[in-house]
Order: C-alpha cells, then structure tokens, then sequence
C-alpha cells in the first residue's frame, strides 16, 4: 500500500519535460584598446547573486535598487574569486566594479566591468577557470565570448571543471602546459652552471679515459653514453620522487653536496681518484643533482595522469638540456681529439679553474646554511 | 492578499523592463529609486553550507528541489537537485534511492540515453519497481519506441491502480492505435476512479483524453478535457502548454495568453513561445519585445548545447519568425530525439510550409506504419 501511495506520488514527474532557462552568466572578454590587457565586462542574475550576497535585507523576497547598491562591493568581491584567469600558465589578477543593470531574456542582471593586469600577445595562452556557484548549482553555466585577435568566438564553461583555453597556441590546453613544462626542464638545466659543469666535465672525463687506447669517435661515444645515461637514470629517480612529493631532502643538504660532486668530478678528471665503480659514483651524484633539478618544477596539480604527463615532459626537458650541453662541449673538443687526444696541459686548464670554482661554490654553499 | 503582491511585484518589475527593448542592453538606473524592485527571489534558496552526507538525505533534498521546481515552474531548482547528487552524479553504481531521483533530473533535462540507463539498472535489481516501469515506459513512448514502451507498461503488477496502468498504455494508444481506444479506456478507468488519489495522474488523464478527442476533430470535447486536467492539477506546466497550442490552433489567440499569468521571464521556453505565438496573432503592441526575448532564450539555450531545443526553435522559426525552411531543418533534427504528438504536429506543419514534398511524405510513411491519424493534418493534406 505504502509503495502504491509512492507511486501516485511521483507518477507525474515524467511529464512537465519542457526545456527552460536555467542559469547563466555572460562574461565577454576581449583586449583593451592598446590591445595589451586583457578587460570585459560580466552579468550575473540578480537571483543567482542572491545566493552567494545577501540582497534582500528586509526579508520580503524582492531585490530592491536600495538594498542592492550597499551590497555591490561585496558582490565585486565574492564574483572575482570566482574567476580565475591565467596568461601563459600564470595567474592574473583580475578586478570588478559595478557598472549598470541589464536586462537579459529571464530578467535583470548585475553587469561588472572587469579589468586586469593579464598581458596579451598574439602567441599568449589564455586560460579560464570559472567557479561561480560551483556549489549551489550544478546546472550553472558560464557564456564566455572572447573578442581577440579578430576571432570572435563562444564558450560554455562549467563551474569547477578543468580550465577553458580561450586562446593559444593550440587549442588544447593540456599540450601547451605540457610545452611549458618540457621548455622548463631545458631552461633549469641550461641556467644551472653547476649542471652544466658537470655534464661538461662527464665528456671532459669520458675523452680522457678513451684516449689512452686507440682515440676514435665511437669509443668516446659508448663511454660518454654510459656515463650520461647512469647520472640520467638516477636524477630522475630523485627528480620524481620530490616532484611527487614521496621524498623532501632539503636544499641546504642538497645544493653544498653538488657543489661537491663538481669538485670531486674535476679532480678525477685530473688525477684519477675513482677508478672503479664509476657507474655507481655517477650515478650517486646524479641522486644528488635529481634533487636539485625539482627546484625547478612548477608545483604539479591536476588528475594523476596530468600530474604524470608534466613531469614526464619535464624530465624530457632536462635530458634535452643536458644533451644539447653535452653535445656541445664535445664539439668543442673535437679540434683536439682530430689532432691525437688532449694534452695534460689542455686538461689542466680546462679543469683547475672548474676545482677553483666549485671549492667557492662548496664554501659558499656551506656558509649559507649554517647562517 | 498574495495575489494583489504579486500583480503589484510584476507591475514594477514591467516597469523596468518596459524602459529597454533590447535585451542585454543596460538600463538606465538614474531613472531608479530606492523601492524600484530588480527581482523577486524564490521563498526557498539553497545554500552551500547545506551539504548532506548520506544517499538517503540527498536523494530527499533533490526530491524537495524537483518538487519545488516543478511547483513553481523554476528551473534553478533543477539545477540545487543535481548538486545536492553530486557526489553520485556520474557513479554507475549509486546508491537506488539516489539513481531514482538522479533518472528523473535526466528525464526532465531531457538526457534521454542516461535516464534510460538508470531506470534499465534500477529495473535490473528491482523488476518490480512500479515506478522505474512507468518512468521507463513514458520515456521509450516519447521517443517514439512505441513496442518497447509497450512491454514495460505490460510488466506493471495488478497491485498498481487501474488508473496509472490505463495512463500507461494510452498514452502510447493515443499516438499508434485508433483514437477511440485511449477514449474509451481513459473514460472507464476515470469514472472508476472517481474520488481520485492523485490529482497529478488524473490531469495527464484528462489531457490524453483531450489529445483523443483533438485527433477525431472534436475540439469541444477536447477543451473541456483540458480544462479539467487544469483544473485538477493547475502545475501541469506540460497539459498548459498542450491546452494553448489548441486555442492557437483555434484562432484564440486571447485565451491562450490568459492562461499564463506570471512575468514572462518566469515562464519556461515553451510557454514562452506560445505566449509569444499568441501576441503576435493577436497583435499585442508587445509583440515585438516578446519576440527579442525568445529568440535571446533561444540563443542562451543553444549556447549551452545541452537539452535539445530543436523542438522549441522550430516552433519559433515557423510560427514567429515564418521561416518554413529553418523550422522544417530544426523539426527534422527533433525528430530523431522525440516523437510526441506536438512533435508529429510541427514536423507536418513545416513541412507542409515548406513545400517539402520528400518530408511529408516520409511523414506518412511513419504515420501509416504507426497508425498515427489527426485530424488537423486531415485537413493539411486536404489544402496542401
């Protein structure tokens, strides 16, 4: 009997299927007339900012203009954490003030002007991230339209999913970001003249040791491959697991032992001190510098496989890096391996200046984390 | 008392409006003052802070907002039902009590694929679920799965009332069989049923009856029907709307606006669009505003790509905007979602419109393969 009452009562559900006008929001965005930043102006419905700014003050169910206006300010406020706006990867600041009232087809809106300190360049990523009402309404929905370049085009952005790419270089937002990442790995190897040192003297060493036996190209190239795939596979392993979050050596251990590791490399490049596991000690340094390298990781965020994804590109931006250095100290050197191999002279003066330096770098390095 | 607020409310919110014509312009709010009222607000508004925890008082709070939404004709409401599922929202394994409620939200938003979904794995754990039945079946009937629709209405149990299983089937007779099965069956089951449990499903049965009675061309008998499904059920928001296209269809323009009396921006498109039909064949000086605020609707709508509105923008390019071609291209694309009467009806008409002989006569075919007559396209294929 209860089940039958049931459902009488919800028998009629089915029907009253009629499309409706749910809520929207309108945001136009496009560049100012310098065409360099990026401005616009957004409407909210009256009855939506009731939901997130008190606006009915004496508790009558109606919005009047006079218990709107003492309210605007804070709608200025509570609105703009909602957007979320992002030029080439980094977050601008976004700013709205109450303009005027519009009118849109379900009734009255909120109109703001919004202005920012995002910077547009034709080759610029924009990228949105819209919020509002993210946890009220699920069937909210942003109307993006964005006036740039000339390309006038519409958006429809759901509150609390993964960011629109308004525009770019490509129109998936994920290959760019993972560009950004992979340029990053290239730059933060290709700025650390510590990493570069070392990856230098590897080669420096790898010629050394070849050239007593018959000195050619392709054992100069087996040795270097050797050297340079074992410190790989050991900073990515430390790389990883900080990245990750798995492991947190802190820097003031990390930065003095690379120093190190770049004045115990030079000396062994001198004088041979570490004749035999050689794969094993380089591949100890390269814990050490795997460490070193996620100073140079934007914090990751997304889903897992987003995470993955960046630091894959990442990693492959350092190994890029690292063979572009590679590759060219040993251009460098080829005028000498041409002529027979490098003299103990040209080896001094490649590597004493190098010891001079990382003795600094070690002392330094040290000073600075007992201060 | 509520009735003198409410007109008071709209008067002042006419006023502001009336000081534009063009929709998504400012206005200006110099000519505001502190009591101008901007808009009225819902006498329940949801919260974020109002989170629920389990299944069962989520599946709850969503039941109240479609309730809510219904009753007031309010589509936000929808949109607070949804949220408070969200947890469960895409779970293919959600709790029943919240993949009932979470099948009904799809049904209404018109995501007709998911809502199937839910009720087939509702049906699965629960065959006898009465109520996933019939949802099931109104759902295969609108799009025009008559057969299936069929089977799921013969699976309802004897325990369910001879009402709701009369309701069942005829609105699937109503569509394939001759117009005198739904009228003869509606009308024992609704003197059977006299006294009446549930106003709701004896206002769809009155409007089904109105639907038999409009297909053998006896429009008087079909008005009084629906005027007693209104009369039963004043929120049937779907019998309103079936009700205006019939004094339209009359030449009554004038009646069918007075059956919607809110602020037009708290109708649903559909009742926008009659409203809108209506003024323009009755030469309202508001016609033209009524216009611009549809065709923005519609805009919105196909903006956000989610429901289908195919149904609704060719009920507006062909009796507003007089673009046969337009409508006869967007009925064609409703057609593969939904095959209700009012769907038939628009599809023949622009067509016809049209001048589109490939589409009116493929019409037929279905017509004839289905068993679907009506007297108004009787008449059409009489003039055409």
């Amino acid at each position: 009997m209860k089940r039958w009452l049931l459902l009488l009562l919800m028998v009629c559900v089915s029907r009253g299927a009629l499309a409706h006008k749910a809520s929207d929001s309108y945001l136009t965005l496009r560049a100012d007339a310098s065409a360099e930043k990026l401005v616009g102006h957004w409407d909210i419905a009256m009855r939506d900012l009731a939901l997130i700014v008190p606006l009915d003050a004496n508790d009558d169910r109606t919005v009047t203009w006079g218990e709107l206006q003492p309210q605007l300010a804070s709608i200025a406020n509570a609105t703009q954490k909602a957007l979320h706006i992002r030029t080439n990867n980094e977050a601008c600041t976004a700013r709205l003030q109450f303009d005027t009232l519009v009118e849109h087809s379900d009734g009255l809106y909120v109109r703001q002007t919004l202005d920012t300190d995002c910077t547009l360049t034709p080759t610029t990523t924009l990228a949105l991230q819209y919020r509002l009402l993210h946890d009220i309404d699920a069937q909210h929905r942003g109307l993006v339209r964005t006036a740039l370049f000339g390309a006038d085009r519409q958006w429809v952005a759901t509150p609390g999913e993964m960011p629109l790419t308004l525009h770019g270089s490509t129109t998936s937002g994920g290959l760019s970001a993972l560009g950004t990442y992979f340029v990053d790995g290239v730059k933060h190897i290709a700025a650390g003249l510590d990493h570069v040192l070392f990856v230098g003297l590897l080669v420096l060493g790898a010629l050394r040791r070849t050239q007593h036996a018959a000195p050619n190209e392709r054992s100069v190239t087996r040795e270097l491959l050797f050297v340079i795939s074992a410190f790989s596979v050991a900073h990515c392993i430390t790389l990883s697991l900080t990245a990750l979050g798995l492991v947190n050596v802190s820097s003031r251990i990390v930065e003095p032992l690379i120093a190190l590791s770049v004045l115990l490399t030079a000396v062994d490049v001198l004088r041979p001190l570490l004749t035999s596991h050689r794969a094993l000690i380089v591949g100890a340094f390269g814990l050490l510098h795997g460490f070193g390298f996620a100073g140079g990781l934007t914090p990751l965020a997304g889903t897992p496989s987003e995470i993955a994804l960046s630091l894959l590109a990442f990693l492959l931006g350092i190994e890029a890096g690292q063979l572009l250095i590679a590759g060219a100290a040993l251009l460098l050197l080829t005028p000498w391996l041409r002529r027979g191999g490098l003299s103990p002279r040209a080896i001094r003066f490649a590597c004493v200046p190098v010891i001079v330096l990382a003795a600094v770098w070690v002392v330094e390095r040290v000073a600075a984390t007992s201060s | 008392v509520k009735r003198g607020g409410l007109l008071r409310v709209s008067a002042a919110l006419g006023c502001v409006m009336s000081a534009t014509v063009a929709l998504g312009k400012p206005i200006d709010v110099r000519m505001l003052n502190e009591n101008s009222v901007l808009a009225r607000l819902p006498a329940r508004m949801p919260s974020a802070s109002e989170k629920v925890l389990t299944p069962q008082a989520a599946a709850q709070l969503a039941t109240q907002w479609i309730a809510t939404g219904r009753a007031t004709n309010d589509p936000r409401a929808f949109g607070y039902a949804q949220q408070a599922l969200a947890p469960w929202w895409t779970k293919a394994d959600a709790p029943t009590e919240v993949m009932k409620v979470r099948a009904r939200l799809h049904q209404l938003d018109h995501r007709f694929a998911q809502a199937t979904a839910d009720y087939q794995r509702l049906l699965r754990a629960q065959p006898d679920d009465a109520q996933a039945r019939i949802e099931l079946a109104t759902l295969q009937n609108a799009q025009g799965q008559f057969d299936a629709a069929r089977a799921s209405c013969e699976h309802l149990t004897p325990a369910v009332s001879l009402l709701v299983r009369t309701v069942c089937h005829s609105q699937i007779n109503v569509m394939t069989a001759p117009p005198t099965v739904a009228l003869q069956a509606l009308q024992t089951a609704l003197s059977a049923d006299r006294d009446g449990a549930n106003p709701a499903v004896r206002a769809w049965a009155w409007s089904l009856l109105a639907q038999a009675h409009e297909r053998v061309g006896d429009l008087a008998a079909a008005q009084r029907a629906f005027v007693r499904a209104l009369t039963i059920d004043g929120n049937d928001g779907y019998a309103r709307v079936l009700y205006a296209d019939h004094l339209i269809a009359r030449g009554r323009a004038t009646d069918a606006l007075a059956l919607f009396t809110q602020p037009t921006n708290e109708l649903s498109d559909a009742a926008l669009l009659r409203v809108v039909h209506a003024a323009a064949q009755s030469k309202q000086p508001n016609a033209q505003t009524l216009v611009a605020q549809a065709r923005d609707r519609l805009r919105a709508a196909a903006q956000r790509g989610e429901a289908p509105h195919a149904r609704d923008e060719a009920y507006f390019a062909l009796y507003v905007e007089n673009k046969p071609r337009t409508a006869l291209t967007a009925a064609q694309r409703n057609w593969s979602a939904q095959r209700e009467m009012t769907d038939v009806l628009l599809l023949a008409h622009a067509a016809q419109a049209a001048g589109d002989d490939n589409a009116w006569y493929e019409l037929q075919t279905w017509m004839r393969n289905t068993g679907f007559t009506h007297a108004a396209l009787t008449r059409a294929k009489a003039t055409a």
